[in-house]
């Protein structure tokens, strides 16, 4: 274990030498403390947002999932995914590349000029991603209790200090660098461990073969009825136009071309990772390890026997990896939305520059000590509620943005209306107290539309300038 | 279409190419149907998880093309 931890507390020592390298840089200008100067180039963009989208889930879980439910249905709640990276690079990305701000509220508010927008999108954003982040930092004292050896209690204190350390000084400069690294390292690992699992067999399909033979469950559908994969596959194919750690990702582009290319090759990489993850070293798992009790220890089992001590450690560096490169996109996410939407929108012009600075720094350190306070003793059912969280988000963001880009009779009282109307209905849903028997998700959107289109109907037209602009958005 | 801001043909049509082919995959008929082992519903889940991106990104390169 020796190996393992001196590898991760170098690779931790890095993310910080990274985030004060980049503080001299970014702490006294908004364009480069959130969105890096907006020169991010194309392959690293890509890896980055790989990265910030590919969680302690994407790889532990993944796996995990796939050994007790079966390969068919985890790719159905990963596939949503990737059917939103296309969403989000035909729909929103030249767009809200071209619209030069920062974050998702900046085009709501600027789309739909109200108090309410400009107060609950990021209220929304804040309290979603806080249930998210709570829920990677309990992947992550797992994960290190579970493979390091160490503490839960002492590894999250740990790791939530070397992250809020490096996303508050550094910005998004630095977590775009260290995402780079850390999606570089998923990439590696997961397709190198599968890649070796298919060529000591001779080919997937034959693994796949021997696999599902000694475990037919493996490859059929089981537990849960389509409509549970459903939703999950709807929350995150709307979730990813409008999520906010990604539309920010969108703005570091040099340009909108970069930031359509750079999502179309996230979404190659995401998609290759998912898939060698189910079908090259979950059925070499099936095959070696069948009957485990926890079924999220199957990459680390395959890890285990097949590669030797370094791999090993490699592979370690690469689960953190996963957990951290999401989890500060998200802190940086949260804090622009207490910092720049929030606190930015009523101050206004009448703080400095340096008091902004501090603000900045002050809403990361909050954001990220509330949440360590929280995942001290989270819920059990965490990792469902940040899930939950996150079609908050899909269900009052996606049908405002969408129609507010596209369509030219969204207006003020049709975005409004569907932001309300579809964060109150996904609400009720997920309580049970408006049951129909599909998922929270689509009810959400189906009404959240519906309210656009009364909104639209009812409410005085846009003016022209604002059609314009939006026009312009689209050149 | 005239109250929506233009899109490119084929961008319309990969969209709609890739809803339509995610209602079809989601149809029930395809859990209880399997060819070599995986339900056919899986292999519609790994079809779209390649065609998505290789789509999109062909898409891409064609539009940015023709610009």
């Amino acid at each position: 274990m020796l190996v393992e931890r001196v590898l991760v507390v170098l690779y931790l020592a890095g993310c910080v030498g990274i985030g004060i390298f980049a503080s001299r840089k970014v702490l006294g200008s908004r364009d480069e403390y959130w969105v890096a100067g907006r020169r991010i180039g194309t392959t690293v963009n890509a890896m980055a947002i790989m990265a910030s989208l590919a969680s302690g889930g994407s790889i532990i879980g993944v796996m995990g999932l796939a050994y007790s439910q079966g390969i068919p249905a985890t790719l159905a709640l990963f596939a949503g995914a990737v059917l939103g990276f296309p969403l989000a690079s035909i729909l929103v990305a030249r767009q809200l590349r071209n619209f030069g701000r920062y974050t998702i509220t900046d085009f709501l508010a600027f789309r739909y000029p109200a108090s309410v927008v400009r107060y609950l999108v990021p209220s929304l954003i804040v309290v979603a991603f806080t249930i998210y982040i709570v829920a990677q930092l309990k992947a992550a004292g797992i994960t290190a209790n579970a493979l390091l050896g160490i503490p839960y209690d002492a590894a999250i204190i740990f790791a939530t200090l070397v992250f809020i350390v490096y996303v508050s000084f550094g910005g998004m400069v630095a977590i775009t660098w260290t995402d780079m690294i850390q999606g570089a390292l998923m990439l590696i690992v997961v397709l190198g461990a599968g890649l070796a699992m298919v060529w000591r067999v001779g080919s997937p399909l034959e693994l796949m073969r021997q696999a599902t033979e000694a475990a037919p469950e493996l490859g059929q559908v089981v537990h849960q009825p389509v409509a549970s994969y459903l939703g999950y596959f709807v929350i995150w194919a709307t979730a990813i136009p409008v999520i906010p750690h990604i539309v920010m990702r969108v703005s570091t582009a040099k340009d909108a071309k970069g930031a359509r290319l750079s999502l179309n090759l996230a979404m190659l990489a995401y998609s290759a990772m998912i898939l060698v993850a189910v079908l090259a070293i979950v059925p070499v798992g099936k095959l070696h390890f069948p009957g485990l009790e926890d079924a999220d220890q199957v990459f680390l089992k395959v890890m285990e026997s097949e590669f030797p001590t370094l791999i090993r450690g490699v592979a370690v560096a690469a689960v953190l990896a996963a957990v951290m490169s999401t989890t500060d996109a998200l802190l940086l996410a949260c804090s622009s939305a207490i910092a720049h939407d929030i606190l930015g929108g009523l101050l206004g012009d009448r703080a400095s520059d340096k008091t902004m600075a501090l603000i900045r720094i002050g809403a990361a350190w909050v954001v990220g000590l509330l949440a360590l306070y929280w995942a001290l003793s989270p819920p059990e059912l965490i990792s469902r509620f940040y899930t939950a969280g996150i079609g908050l988000l899909s269900a009052s963001l996606f049908v405002p943005t969408i129609a507010g880009l596209w369509w030219k009779r969204a207006n003020l009282a049709g975005g409004v209306a569907s932001l309300v109307v579809g964060a109150a209905t996904y609400i009720l849903a997920q309580f049970q107290i408006l049951d129909l028997g599909i998922a929270p998700v689509v009810i959400a959107l189906a009404a959240s539309a519906i309210a656009m289109l009364v909104g639209a109907r009812f409410g005085r037209h846009e003016f022209p300038t604002m059609l314009e602009a939006i026009r312009a958005l689209h050149d | 279409m005239k109250g929506f801001f233009p899109m490119r043909r084929s961008e319309v049509a990969a969209l709609l190419f890739l809803i339509a082919f995610s209602a079809f995959s989601f149809l029930p008929v395809w859990r209880r149907i399997e060819i070599g082992g995986i339900a056919v519903f899986g292999w519609l889940m790994i079809a779209l998880m390649l065609i998505s991106p290789v789509l999109t990104l062909f898409v891409f390169i064609r539009g940015q093309r023709r610009e």
